[in-house]
């Protein structure tokens, strides 16, 4: 049976998406970053030993050295990587003419947690999943990314660290598609936020929920594709997006 | 009218400031900035290609290269914008430029596989800029996304042309108010080719 990592899996999405590839059969290591979340427990015990919880902080190298030793003591090979963990960026709108100057350490960090933190993921779990017969790489980016249809006036630092990402999977695509490496960049759409019971915060009737975020994303993340050379950022609901 | 240049470490930035002197401009760099009453045009000239930050995903990615590239790269030009606000607000002319690199920067085009730490800083600062533009737009700021193809085109040559791009002002249909170049967020380079962001 084929095997996954997913990172940020506690909640949310990553949960979500640990569920759905646990339903196609999958054995699932779901990284574990939040020590008060119960939630990843109760779908390892649903789960009959398929789901093998990993401490991972992807902010630190040596957590994710630990994470991959961690999981080359449970498998010889990995068939699939969703790099799913994010910071969001702190609480206050970070903006150019804000309340607040505009904060040097949590700009670093956005980048650290989710671009560097992604790149490194690939890098340190490639002998594993160079073993893999899938060679999948799955990554959550946003609709935020995007330059192009940018409207927002803050938040700054949670976009540009989605369009740090974007590149560095780019750059990523550019090394190991011709090394047999196939990807999905994914925008899961306005989710909304899981609470540490499992209910979800309503903002807006326009959010989704992201079990039916996830459902489309594991479709499109173990399909395969006549034309894996092409890169595009693809939303929940099948539309491309531009960078 | 006063020019400033965060930085002027480089040949392309030395240029640059040469031909506006020379055209009897104002020119300040660096800590020079807070002594500055009136900015009418804000340079970030940062450009830093880190000399470890020259890996593949094979290599191994070096963790602190890459963080050092994003500081130089996108905090600080960020930082500098900020504090350089209230002077540019007296100014009269509000440009604000940024150094770039469509060969790295750009998602849709990249063919690298080396210099995450540099790609990744300047794609963000794209977005960062952005962002900044969408605030600052309406407040009659303007801003230019600028590659200066460092290592193709002569730094005379790049300064010449960044003259161009950051002092002539874009298209603008006199009989269509709101039918304006300047509307459109655009990365330019040292040809006068846009790249896609
Ligand atoms: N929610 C949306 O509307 C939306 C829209 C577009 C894209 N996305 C993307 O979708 C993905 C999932 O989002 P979500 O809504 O499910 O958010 P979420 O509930 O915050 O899930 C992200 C998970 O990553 C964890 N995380 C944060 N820093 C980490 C680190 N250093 N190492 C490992 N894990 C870390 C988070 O923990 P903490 O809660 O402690 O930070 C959280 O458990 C993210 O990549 C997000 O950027 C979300």
């Amino acid at each position: 049976m084929p095997n996954v990592l997913i990172t940020g899996a506690d909640r949310g999405l990553g949960l979500a998406l640990a569920r759905e590839y646990l339903g196609l059969g999958y054995t699932v290591f779901a990284g574990r970053y939040l020590r008060d979340y119960a939630l990843l427990d109760a779908l390892a015990r649903e789960a009959g030993g398929r789901l093998h919880p990993i401490e991972l902080d992807v902010e630190s190298r040596v957590s994710i050295q630990e994470a991959a030793r961690q999981v080359s003591s449970l498998t010889d090979h990995l068939d699939a990587l969703v790099s799913n963990a994010a910071y969001m960026g702190g609480p206050e709108n970070a903006r150019i003419r804000g309340e607040e100057p505009i904060d040097e350490e949590l700009m670093l960090k956005s980048v650290r947690v989710n671009a560097l933190g992604a790149l490194q993921c690939v890098e340190l779990f490639l002998p594993l999943l160079d073993k893999g017969s899938q060679k999948r790489l799955c990554f959550i980016s946003s609709e935020v990314s995007s330059v192009s249809l940018m409207q927002r006036d803050g938040d700054f630092r949670y976009c540009m660290s989605k369009t740090a990402l974007n590149i560095a999977v780019r750059m990523l695509h550019n090394t190991l598609a011709p090394r047999g490496y196939s990807f999905r960049l994914y925008q899961p759409g306005w989710m909304r936020r899981q609470m540490p019971d499992g209910s979800l915060l309503n903002r807006d009737d326009r959010q989704i929920n992201a079990d039916d975020s996830a459902r489309e994303a594991v479709r499109r993340f173990t399909d395969s594709r006549p034309d894996e050379a092409r890169l595009e950022l693809v939303d929940y609901l099948g539309s491309i997006w531009p960078y | 009218m006063n020019a400033y240049f965060t930085r002027l470490d480089s040949d392309f930035a030395r240029e640059l400031a040469a031909l506006l002197s020379g055209e009897g401009h104002a020119v300040y760099a660096g800590e020079q900035r807070d002594g500055l009453e009136r900015m009418d045009l804000f340079i970030a000239s940062q450009d830093v290609r880190e000399p470890d930050d020259d890996f593949t995903v094979l290599d191994g990615v070096n963790p602190d290269a890459v963080m050092r590239s994003v500081r130089e790269n996108l905090v600080e030009p960020i930082k500098a914008l900020e504090a350089a606000l209230p002077a540019l607000d007296r100014g009269e002319l509000r440009r604000v430029c940024f150094l770039t690199s469509g060969a790295y920067a750009s998602v849709n085009f990249s063919h690298q596989t080396r210099g995450y730490g540099y790609a990744m800083s300047k794609a963000a600062l794209s977005q960062a800029a952005r962002i900044c533009y969408n605030r600052l737009y309406p407040q009659g700021y303007t801003f230019r996304m600028f590659d200066p193809l460092i290592g193709l085109v002569p730094a005379r040559e790049a300064a010449f042309a960044a003259r161009e791009c950051f002092l002539r002002s874009r298209a603008y249909d006199p009989d269509n108010p709101g039918r304006t170049d300047e509307a459109r967020f655009v990365l330019r380079d040292a040809l006068g080719r846009e790249w896609p962001w």
